[in-house]
């Protein structure tokens, strides 16, 4: 109790109940609890202490410390039925999300990407920083025609990483290009992230894949840039062979060939969302049976290729939206708390200009990278942040055609800072993949160290995209102006 | 080193532990690689409609067929990623734990926290689903798909597979801590065995009273009156059932425990 009635002096019980919540789940997540379950049990505690200590007429509390009522009982959550029903099963929205893990997977299977990168290697090899280079390449070819990351890092770090290292390239910069490079993925539509930052925005596909385009390619421009002066700066980092093979037009012949499938990839499902031919769920759908047909081409697909990738996917796709659901009911729990107001208050009493409470919210989320991936963050800090956004009235350019255009260069922004929590130990999933393939002769500390750089560049175009929302909102104006 | 196809190559996850997997396990698996198809299914789906809709014939029910599709195949699919325990987790910290230690937060993190939110789920959905079928619900469109219940009933029901699924995978983990009988099984998942003997017991004395009750009792009226009326228990206001589902349990666990102690009793 005297404990209670100190802490009461600080907060009251509703922010003290949020916090906690908050706490418990990020307290389970490190216990090993898997987030989706974490998410469910925070929620189920807090109804049983909701129902329990903090009913207004029975409290033992009420004299302690302040409270508002939960309004939490058992019957009032049948409201989670059709909140259940709406946002996971008629979510046409969401029915990319499967398509384009299905899509990924295919082109894994397909054989595109490891020809790509022979034909490159072989090719670029030569040079001075030209596997770097051809990593950076293929990381942006393979991230325009896929959404999911997992594949890339692996491929890549699978192929390129021991050649790499044969060349003698300094360790932590062939593994900080090599995960930097995969997870370009995530950014560079078609991307899982931004269907499902569509969804808990309430914004545009359509717009959210024009609008990431520019700071893709931007961030992939600024790897290469990094590279390049890198290389100049630091030659014995990225040595060139010492008795480079002897290249005719076969070479490059090679490569151009290879190149052509993802393009092919490329035009159907960003080209038919261009076009107008399809919507971008759609475009889901065409780009699955293009990777498929790909595969087909290649001579890959069998019956036990078509199965395995629809079992993937289904086990994919199920623990997404097993996070979907529990963040869900997390939601609901927490705003019954007045989780939303409270986190709405503390955002923006942080500062008066509005450009600063988008910066703090973006700070924010890149220090929850460290702890958090990005299912986590889009799904639970995503929705809580839209009404603050939407109530800072930010004036973003929208070219008159854009619809809400504050609240899509936000997405953008959000999505280029989680491209971090990829690369940020301890929770950095590139990094982990990375590892996994990895010589014994790579340490962690070296795959530490090479993402330092990365991270900086992202931040730096994160900072580029901040100052000019025009590189967000100027392409799904043109696409959509007509 | 291998090559690089060998660390690409996809496997089947349903085939990954399997030597550990019970029958039950088996069952949730061969559900979800049926449901699996609908995957290629509904790729075939979004492409026929483009096709159909750039040669102007637009079909309204193959843009709710979509959604359909999508939407049984994920469910079935949260399913699937608790049988192959493929729900991610941060594993930082997790990836050192003692065999043990991990089994416990597995046992913890499935019977305590995701049973219980399944079960609730699934009681929620009941409501909604079953007034779905009464209004005998459609589609929003007019040529769409009809039959909007159909969904909703799956919906409700992809939460038994669920909670079936963390059953056997609870069990599953269970028996890497001991011996996993009955009541070990009932007592280890004790808040998910109390709160579905609470349901068990709830709408079995609702459907008691319906049954038995006057023809023209008002149904809304039925658990606001006894004997759902709250009693006054230590100073709170507790729904019977509740009190009813703590007996219950115990009488539950305690004969599960006598059961099970005959065999080794006979031996000896």
């Amino acid at each position: 109790m005297f404990i209670l009635e100190t802490l009461g002096l600080v907060m009251d019980l509703n922010q003290l109940a949020v916090l906690a919540m908050f706490l418990m789940f990020i307290a389970f997540l490190f216990r090993g609890i898997p987030v989706a379950y974490a998410l469910v049990g925070v929620s189920l505690i807090f109804v049983l202490i909701a129902e329990i200590f903090l009913d207004p007429n029975r409290s033992l509390f009420r004299d302690v410390i302040e409270f508002d009522r939960t309004g939490i009982d058992y019957r009032r959550m049948g409201a989670l039925g059709g909140r259940l029903f709406g946002s996971i099963v008629k979510n046409p929205v969401l029915v990319a999300l499967p398509m384009f893990i299905f899509m990924g997977l295919m082109l894994d299977q397909s054989g595109v990407a490891q020809r790509m990168m022979r034909s490159m290697q072989t090719l670029f090899g030569a040079m001075r920083g030209g596997l770097a280079l051809t990593v950076l390449l293929i990381g942006i070819i393979l991230a325009a025609s896929t959404g999911v990351i997992g594949a890339s890092v692996t491929l890549l770090g699978v192929m390129a990483l021991p050649s790499m290292l044969k060349q003698n390239y300094f360790k932590p910069i062939s593994t900080g290009t090599i995960a930097s490079a995969g997870t370009l993925g995530i950014l560079i539509p078609p991307s899982i992230m931004l269907v499902i930052m569509s969804d808990q925005l309430a914004i545009s596909l359509g717009d959210l894949f024009m609008g990431a385009l520019f700071p893709g390619l931007l961030l992939g421009a600024l790897y290469i840039v990094f590279i390049v002066v890198y290389g100049f700066i630091s030659p014995k980092a990225m040595p060139a062979p010492e008795n480079p093979p002897e290249l005719g037009w076969a070479a490059v012949r090679d490569v151009l060939l290879s190149v052509v499938p993802p393009m092919f990839l490329i035009l159907l499902v960003l080209g038919s969302i261009f076009a107008g031919i399809a919507t971008p769920t759609e475009a889901s759908g065409l780009g699955a049976l293009g990777a498929t047909l790909l595969a087909a081409a290649n001579g890959k697909l069998s019956m036990t290729v078509l199965k395995d990738v629809s079992r993937s996917t289904m086990n994919t796709s199920g623990y997404i939206v097993g996070i979907f659901l529990a963040a869900n009911f997390f939601a609901f729990i927490l705003r019954r708390y007045g989780g939303d107001e409270i986190v709405e208050a503390m955002v923006t009493s942080a500062f008066t200009d509005p450009y600063m409470i988008v910066v703090f919210i973006l700070f924010i989320i890149f220090l929850l990278g460290f702890l958090l991936d990005w299912i986590e963050i889009t799904l639970i800090i995503m929705p809580l942040m839209l009404p603050i956004i939407l109530g800072l009235g930010l004036e973003i350019d929208g070219f008159g055609v854009v619809r809400d255009p504050e609240v899509v260069w936000f997405a953008i922004l959000v999505a280029v800072t989680l491209q971090t929590s990829f690369l940020t130990p301890p929770v950095g999933f590139a990094l982990f993949y990375l590892k996994g393939v990895c010589p014994p002769s790579v340490s962690l500390g070296h795959i530490y160290r090479g993402v330092v750089p990365f991270v900086l560049l992202q931040l730096l175009g994160l900072f580029i995209v901040f100052e000019m929302p025009w590189l967000v909102t100027w392409l799904p104006s043109v696409a959509y102006g007509n | 080193m291998s090559s690089p196809d060998e660390f690409i190559a996809i496997t089947d996850p349903g085939e990954a532990g399997r030597e550990d997997h019970s029958i039950v396990d088996r069952l949730v698996i061969q559900i979800s690689n049926l449901f699996a198809w609908f995957y290629p299914i509904l790729m075939m789906a979004i492409v026929s409609q483009v096709i159909l809709r750039q040669a102007g014939h637009n079909q309204a029910w193959l843009d709710d067929l979509q959604w359909w599709l999508y939407g049984a195949a994920v469910l079935i699919g949260i399913a699937y990623a608790v049988t192959t325990n493929s729900h991610v987790r941060v594993d930082i910290f997790y990836e050192g734990f003692a065999d043990a230690k991990k089994a416990r937060t597995e046992v913890f993190g499935l019977a305590w926290l995701f049973l219980p939110f399944t079960l609730l789920a699934w009681d929620m959905t009941l409501h909604y689903a079953v007034a779905s079928v009464v209004a005998d619900e459609g589609s929003d469109s007019p040529n769409g798909l009809h039959n909007l219940w159909i969904l909703k009933v799956f919906l409700n029901t992809s939460f038994i597979l669920i909670a079936v699924a963390i059953w056997a995978a609870y069990v599953r983990n269970l028996a890497r801590l001991t011996e996993p009988v009955l009541w070990k099984q009932l007592f280890y998942a004790l808040p998910a065995t109390l709160f579905a003997v609470n349901l068990v017991i709830y709408y079995a004395v609702y459907w008691v009273v319906r049954l038995t009750g006057p023809e023209d009792q008002r149904v809304n009226r039925i658990t606001r009156e006894a004997p759902f009326e709250e009693v006054a228990f230590l100073g709170y206001e507790v729904s019977p059932m509740v009190l009813a589902a703590f007996v219950v349990t115990a009488i539950l666990i305690g004969a599960a425990y006598m059961l099970g102690r005959k065999p080794a009793a006979a031996k000896g």
